[in-house]
């Protein structure tokens, strides 16, 4: 019984070990993509003058086509307004993630959410 | 006894794996978010133009306010402090964790040269670059924010923004 016991619970944890690289890397790859949509998506707004409705559904589209994230659960809060330039454009995208251990034996309180806002000059001349 | 030794000899090298795997993807995180930082910086002290030279049809940086621009940046997407520009100390929620330094900021505009293709050579970073037009370079540097103990690794990365002549 003791056996049997030991058995699983060292499943458990190795199960939980195997898995955990590739999670990370998975995890880290969904990170950065999201900093990367986000300053592609800053650097295009900043032509404009502001976070047209185009430019946030491009974002989300990206981040939910290419990367495959939720994109019910992207939230990207912008700067909307036409700003002039040398004036700042803000910009932040909070997106679902996923996890690094398979079990939660661990009680890891991660985020469980990326957060990544971003501030650029605007170069629109009126 | 056999079982359990397996098991430890098991845990031991995915731990390894696992520090390893860790503090590489700290080198990759380090160097995406700085380039990424850096070209937005970059994009924002090309904003920063004179304006007596602008009314003559020459780009020509203000410098000190370029400086300031990409210090602002730099402080803001990295979550950094920096009091001259040159030296940044990242924050205590900052991903990094070592100071990062602006090693070289070197501007090319219509004061420097006129003519355009314009190739900028640095031979002590060994960058070699055609631009187009009146362009900032920014090289920064920093030791990577492993979080296990290993060899450093220094992260560099060079940004350039450029106005296409």
């Amino acid at each position: 019984m003791s056996k049997a016991l030991a058995e699983w619970m060292t499943l458990i944890i190795v199960i939980n070990i195997m898995f955990a690289p590739i999670l990370t890397y998975i995890d880290s790859l969904q990170r950065e993509a999201v900093e990367v949509v986000l300053t592609e998506g800053a650097k295009e707004a900043s032509i404009q003058g502001q976070f047209t409705p185009q430019i946030i559904q491009g974002m989300k589209d990206a981040l939910s086509n290419q990367y495959h994230f939720d994109a019910s659960k992207i939230n990207i809060q912008a700067t909307t307004t036409l700003t002039l330039r040398n004036q700042y454009l803000q910009a932040s995208i909070e997106a679902p993630r996923g996890f690094i251990f398979i079990l939660d034996i661990f009680h890891l309180n991660q985020p469980l959410t990326f957060k990544e806002s971003t501030k650029i000059m605007s170069e629109y001349i009126n | 006894m056999s079982t359990a030794l397996r098991t430890i000899l098991l845990v031991v090298l995915f731990a390894f794996i696992m520090s390893l795997q860790v503090n590489l993807d700290a080198d990759k995180t380090s160097t995406f978010k700085m380039k990424n930082a850096l070209e937005l910086a970059v994009h924002d002290g090309a904003l920063a133009l004179s304006s007596a030279d602008l009314a003559n049809g020459k780009i020509v940086f203000d410098q000190n306010a370029a400086l300031n621009n990409i210090q602002a940046s730099l402080d803001t997407n990295l979550n950094l402090t920096s009091n001259a520009g040159y030296v940044y100390t990242p924050n205590a929620n900052s991903f990094f964790k070592n100071n990062l330094y602006l090693v070289d900021l070197e501007f090319i505009d219509d004061n420097v040269t006129t003519t355009y293709p314009y190739i900028y050579n640095n031979p002590n970073y060994n960058i070699s670059k055609t631009v187009n037009g009146p362009s900032i370079i920014a090289i920064m540097t920093t030791d990577s924010p492993r979080w296990f103990n290993g060899s450093d690794t220094i992260i560099r990365q060079a940004a350039v923004y450029e106005y296409k002549k």
